[in-house]
């Protein structure tokens, strides 16, 4: 729609997020003069080892962390609004994060810390979203409404539920220093996120934004309507089935690093179609320059704010995403 | 059946044999046994809630036949690629839908999904019919934005982008006012490609067609002229009208009071 402004906006997003990936290294709970800073990200001889330990194996992977995590859930945001026809959708309305928090309050709880320190929350995390997204597959599968969105829709709903109250239960029933340790990762936080955390999911993103990319007159097509898009020639059953797995994948992985970070998935999309239209063609490069953008933003944010001590991703996210949410409704409401 | 029996020289299009589609144990088509030929123009009547639409949903394929067998240009429709067959039959068909974000041109340009054709002569093709629904200087609008009307005629402009072999048509004249049913209609009727499609505006099928299927209540009950097909006992018993049909238009008396006709 405004296709002449694309390419400004684009770039300038661009710029955008690269000075934000360098603000985020150098600024942080612990202040870094400058001459230090510039010595230590060049890996200058004189750089103190202390400084290059903070940057180099804290804020850079965990800056770039934040910047994947949040491409990927905008990227998930956006394919999943479209698969559900739904502009309220996100990536975790199949029951991800309630599965993911389930399975990491219950081990936060109950085993042994030994044990999770094993296995590690990330994978228990995961394996936790993973089961809800299944179960939820499992409950919205019908043969004559193959990957109906209304059904999935309700049953994603009905399995968050189930698993929400289960985690309100173990929440109640333990003791007040594990809950809190919980409810720290209930509220997401890239705090501790180092350098072998982000080959899995950056590679996991770009090939599902690569793919997207090449389907994207097939999502484009989608936005008509099941009927329309197969009457056109697209396979909506398989399309619909591989975007909830990718978006499964994509969100099981980021919930597994960060906990859960909600809003980034529901509006960056919307955020994006505002700019550039509904075409997934531009829309899936904006979303995902301008979820990284917001998560890196919000993270400094977070780290900063209240320094030495850091907020919760959830708390700041909110205050950010409430004014455009609000926007967008009103938006929608004109056009239905 | 051991052979297919040869039929080098059939220039039947679609080949419906017993078809039937059920939800559950509820039957939406029956035993719908018919063929549309080649470069004709098949109107599809019957009252509200027929099977029309039903029908039509099984020849472009969003549903399969729950029995019976339908052949396309003489290969079982389940043989057909997807997009090999949606290049060869375009749709228009009745849903709502959510447009906000697309433009109309980029909407008509999902048209010709099926087709693999250069950038140049896509723009050409669309260009040429978004220009016939005179939606070309609206085209870099929010298609969101537009009414039921415009938004039918945009769904035309797809099809009349892809141009395809066959057009199967749910409803064409939905929303449309009287200058776009007859303007588009006639454009279609005049390329003399196949077509089949739904009406309930009888005056308007007698326009455009060559042959009619017949349906009520899920089953087919008459195929044939329009003439023969519409007689004043189908009129009286289908759609429940007291009415003769001749000379390509219909004349209604009085509707059939049915306790009356007990």
């Amino acid at each position: 729609m405004q296709a002449a402004r694309l390419p400004l906006i684009t770039i300038g997003a661009c710029i955008a997020l690269f000075a934000m990936v360098i603000a985020g290294t150098f600024w942080g709970t612990a202040p870094i003069p400058w001459d230090q800073k510039l010595a230590v990200l060049l890996r200058a001889p004189e750089a103190k080892s202390s400084l290059t330990m903070i940057i180099w194996e804290w804020r850079l992977p965990r800056v770039l962390a934040c910047a994947v995590v949040g491409a990927a859930l905008a990227l998930s945001g956006t394919l999943i609004q479209t698969a559900l026809r739904n502009p309220l959708a996100d990536p975790y309305l199949l029951g991800l994060s309630s599965g993911a928090s389930a399975a990491a309050v219950a081990a936060i709880i109950w085993l042994p810390a030994g044990i999770v320190a094993a296995f590690g929350l990330p994978l228990i995390a995961f394996l936790g979203a993973a089961a809800a997204f299944a179960f939820t597959l499992l409950m919205a599968y019908s043969r004559e409404r193959p990957m109906d969105r209304l059904l999935v829709i309700l049953a994603g709903v009905a399995v968050s539920l189930l698993f929400q109250s289960f985690t309100a239960f173990l929440l109640h029933i333990s003791e007040p220093n594990a809950a809190k340790a919980a409810l720290n990762w209930l509220m997401g936080s890239a705090a501790g996120t180092n350098w072998n955390d982000l080959p899995l999911i950056t590679i996991a993103t770009l090939i599902v934004a690569a793919m997207a990319l090449t389907q994207h007159r097939q999502l484009d097509a989608l936005l008509m309507g099941d009927a329309r898009a197969t009457s056109l020639g697209v396979a909506t059953g398989p399309l619909k089935l591989s975007i909830f797995l990718a978006t499964a994948l994509l969100t099981g992985l980021s919930v597994s690093i960060m906990g859960i970070v909600g809003f980034v998935g529901l509006i960056v999309p919307h955020l994006a179609r505002q700019l550039c239209g509904s075409g997934h063609k531009n829309l899936i490069p904006l979303a995902m320059i301008f979820g990284a953008l917001i998560l890196t933003f919000t993270d400094l944010l977070c780290r900063t704010l209240l320094a030495p001590s850091e907020l919760p991703l959830a708390v700041l996210l909110a205050l950010f995403a409430t004014p455009p949410f609000i926007f967008i409704l009103r938006q929608t409401r004109h056009v239905a | 059946m051991l052979h297919k029996a040869p039929t080098p020289h059939t220039n039947a299009i679609f080949k419906l044999n017993n078809v039937g589609f059920s939800i559950g144990s509820k039957a939406l088509v029956q035993d719908c046994t018919f063929e549309v030929l080649q470069g004709s123009f098949m109107g599809l009547l019957g009252p509200n809630g027929a099977g029309k639409s039903s029908l039509l949903r099984l020849l472009y394929r969003e549903k399969k036949p729950t029995a019976g067998s339908i052949e396309a240009f003489g290969v079982p429709l389940e043989n057909w690629s997807r997009k090999g067959f949606a290049a060869k039959v375009g749709t228009v068909l009745q849903e709502k839908a959510q447009l906000a974000g697309l433009t109309i041109a980029q909407v008509a340009g999902l048209g010709l999904f099926p087709l693999s054709c250069a950038k140049q002569e896509e723009a050409e093709r669309i260009r040429e019919a978004l220009e016939l629904v005179e939606l070309w200087d609206r085209r870099d609008e929010n298609a969101g934005y537009l009414s039921g009307g415009e938004q039918q005629r945009l769904f035309f402009a797809q099809i009349l982008a892809l141009d395809p072999e066959v057009y199967v048509l749910d409803e064409p004249n939905n929303h449309l006012d009287i200058y776009f049913q007859i303007r588009l209609l006639d454009h279609i009727k005049a390329k003399g490609k196949t077509v089949i499609a739904s009406f309930h505006d009888i005056n308007l099928a007698a326009r455009y067609c060559d042959s009619a299927v017949l349906m009520h209540e899920s089953e087919m009950v008459a195929k044939g002229p329009l003439a023969d097909v519409l007689s004043p006992e189908r009129l009286k018993g289908v759609y429940r009208v007291d009415a003769e049909f001749s000379n390509s238009a219909i004349a209604i008396n009085a509707p059939v009071n049915q306790f009356a006709m007990r």
